[in-house]
């Protein structure tokens, strides 16, 4: 923006902030990664209902997850892969939403 | 390092400290002193062995390297002493910063609900215009508690009414501050060390330091210190002519037996009144930069010394008398100041501050008649019996006080242009500078400009408000570094229509992707996200409802985008606002100390 030479003040009123796209996309990563990782453990420490064919049904709906993401499941390993699937589409949207309002910002201010 | 000849013109509290500097860092000087006296606005009279000063000067200061010089030139001699200064008003005392208890009492309960709704009705419907200084205050406090505490007061230092005070004074310590270094503060109070440096501000403001015969004594030393270092205080040395060419002044005129003499130096300083420097210019100033020197002005003040016949009269060092039926804007009890200023324990000596100008009829009204008027308004004030005063006198102080009035900012930046450009001359001091120094800031603006002759390169008008609060703040240079750096972008705006893009994006090309590979893929999850078309009216997992979820996800993401960038911009713009109003509190919190 070149306003380095600024005065303090016009810094502070005139400045428009400018996001961390690392940073914004790590920080997305790991809440999504954590909140699949922390979700699959507690429906799987939950338990669920019983069949009447004597089966377990645990995280019906969650598991549908693995419509996207390939390979994840409600269990123990399936909450890691849900992690770390979470923590990748995390940190794509977090880095995009960072780098596009950055790109926006620099077309406003030049 | 130049070690030639400086020329001070003034033997003030500045002149006198630039003198002691250079002197001590071996330096000759020679000091130029109008009157007969030491001490410029600070000096002490001595009237039957009754020491009394004109204007009450507290030795308080958060300035190191003043403290050290007043210690290192009294010693043992500077006392310290409790303060208590109350505003006299109906015949009651009150605390400034005002008291909650105290003002309940002394105003009455009707009183003060009448002033509590007041100030309500100020912070609901404040007046849009802050142009003069009644609307300034009013809209902080309440038009009831301007009327008691701060109109009639400020209309008798000022001899104008209060509508016709720029708002610009009042604001004035305010202003000088950067929002940054508001926002500096506001961070750093937060940490526990601060809380104790504010307990040591706290004692210093109820304490100060005084000399024990009055600030002459610190004067008188100095001008010996001085001396014996071999440089010169010249008293009764009027400067009559200022000579310079190009970008240097050469000597100064000085009258000496009724005939002009030339003192030559390498550097000058001045303490002397702008104004009056700049008329004494030879050959004479632009006619521009005279002009606007002409337009500074300046309130002159008199003090009427009154001996009473009593031993005790009221514990304040010093009173604001806020009553609009009597002339006196403020009582000073000098016996309070130190013991050591009135001879007589069984007697007490006050002095009576009236505001004037020079040559008003105040100014020019006998010494008889004003120490009457001063037993009169005693009496009626109900603080002394008029046949307890013994004895009294008149001391007048032309120029006490540089008027800040609309005019004057434009003014005096004219001036300083002028005299920037002259390479060998430095303004310090109160009336050098046309600036609400006090005494320290004075002192400091003195040993800066003596440090720039030895070789440094000080800001002398960059010692201001912002320096008092940095005094006041004890912020380590590192941690400011990192605060420049680190506060422009915490408290930056966000751009709303950018976050609302990116995230209006991204939004709507997860629901695109996220169809289309249903769409593609098929399977149990579709009946699910087909769900979405509850809200997202025609939306099916298909390709066409891929891009119908786009323009949906796209248009909600943008929306929440927009709305997280402006609560996120409103909360920080309601914390500076919080912060800024605070400060400008703060900053009044003094207010009165300031005459």
């Amino acid at each position: 923006m070149g306003d380095e030479k600024l005065p303090n003040d016009e810094k502070l009123l005139r400045g428009v902030i400018r996001l961390n796209a690392k940073v914004y996309g790590l920080v997305l990563g790991i809440v999504l990664g954590l909140i699949i990782f922390i979700g699959t453990n507690w429906l799987l420490l939950k338990g669920g209902p019983t069949t009447p064919d004597g089966r377990h049904l645990v995280g019906p709906h969650l598991k549908l997850l693995g419509q996207f993401f390939i390979g994840y499941r409600v269990s123990f390993l399936g909450s890691i892969i849900g992690f770390l699937y979470g923590f990748a589409l995390g940190t794509l949207c977090g880095s995009a939403i960072g780098w596009i309002y950055n790109k926006i910002v620099d077309l406003r201010t030049r | 390092m130049q070690t030639g000849p400086v020329v001070i013109i003034g033997a003030g509290p500045a002149g006198l400290t630039a003198a002691y500097v250079l002197s001590k860092a071996g330096v000759q000087s020679i000091v130029l002193e109008k009157d007969q006296t030491a001490g410029g606005i600070a000096r002490t009279v001595n009237y039957k062995n009754y020491y009394f000063d004109i204007g009450g000067h507290r030795f308080f200061t958060k300035v190191k390297s003043v403290e050290d010089i007043w210690k290192e030139v009294l010693g043992e001699d500077l006392l310290r002493r409790n303060r208590l200064s109350r505003i006299y008003y109906n015949k009651k005392f009150f605390y400034y910063p005002l008291r909650p208890l105290n003002a309940l009492l002394g105003l009455g309960i009707w009183n003060s609900i009448l002033i509590f709704f007041s100030y309500l009705m100020a912070q609901l419907f404040p007046s849009k215009e802050e142009e003069t200084f009644e609307q300034w205050v009013s809209n902080r406090f309440g038009k009831r508690l301007f009327k008691i505490f701060f109109k009639t007061y400020t209309e008798k230092v000022w001899g104008i009414s209060c509508d016709e005070v720029s708002a610009e004074w009042a604001g004035q310590r305010v202003k000088g501050l950067s929002l940054m270094t508001a926002l500096k503060n506001a961070i750093l109070k937060n940490q526990s060390r601060q809380k104790e440096k504010k307990e040591v501000i706290k004692t210093l403001i109820d304490e100060f330091d005084y000399p024990k015969f009055g600030p002459g004594m610190m004067w008188q030393a100095m001008v010996e210190s001085i001396e014996k270092n071999g440089s010169q205080v010249c008293l009764g040395k009027t400067v009559e002519g200022i000579r310079w060419s190009g970008n240097k002044v050469e000597a100064l005129e000085i009258k000496q037996n009724g005939q002009i003499e030339l003192v030559h130096g390498k550097d000058f300083i001045s303490s002397m009144p702008i104004r009056e420097a700049l008329q004494k210019f030879k050959p004479a100033a632009p006619k521009e930069v005279l002009d606007a020197a002409n337009d500074l002005k300046y309130r002159d003040f008199l003090t009427v010394a009154l001996i009473i016949n009593k031993p005790v009269l009221f514990p304040d060092t010093w009173v604001y008398i806020h009553d609009p039926e009597v002339k006196v804007g403020r009582i000073q009890n000098f016996k309070n100041w130190s013991p050591f200023m009135v001879p007589d324990s069984n007697k007490t000596c006050l002095g009576l501050e009236y505001f004037c100008f020079e040559g008003d009829d105040l100014w020019n009204m006998p010494d008889g008649e004003l120490i009457e008027l001063g037993k009169k308004e005693l009496e009626s004030l109900g603080l002394v019996n008029r046949n307890d005063v013994e004895d009294g006198t008149v001391v007048r102080m032309p120029k006490a006080y540089p008027i800040y009035d609309s005019t004057y900012r434009k003014s005096l930046d004219v001036v300083r242009q002028f005299l920037g450009r002259i390479d060998n001359l430095q303004l310090v001091g109160r009336n050098g500078m046309h600036k609400y120094n006090n005494q320290d800031h004075s002192m400091l603006t003195a040993m800066l400009s003596a440090e720039n002759i030895l070789g440094a390169k000080h800001d002398l008008w960059a010692v201001n408000v912002e320096q008092e609060y940095h005094e006041e703040m004890k912020i380590e240079p590192s941690e400011e570094a990192a605060l420049d750096k680190i506060l422009p972008s915490v408290f930056a705006r966000m751009d709303p229509l950018g976050l609302a893009t990116a995230v209006g994006s991204v939004l709507g090309l997860l629901i695109f992707f996220t169809t289309l590979w249903l769409a593609i893929k098929g399977g149990p999850a579709s009946p699910y996200l087909k769900l979405l078309n509850q809200f997202f009216f025609g939306y099916t997992v298909t390709l066409k409802g891929a891009f119908i979820g786009l323009a949906y996800g796209f248009s909600w993401g943008f929306l929440c985008g927009w709305l997280i960038a402006y609560l996120r911009n409103f909360i920080i713009a309601f914390y500076i606002y919080r912060i800024r109003r605070k400060v400008e509190l703060l900053t009044f919190r003094d207010f009165l100390d300031h005459f």
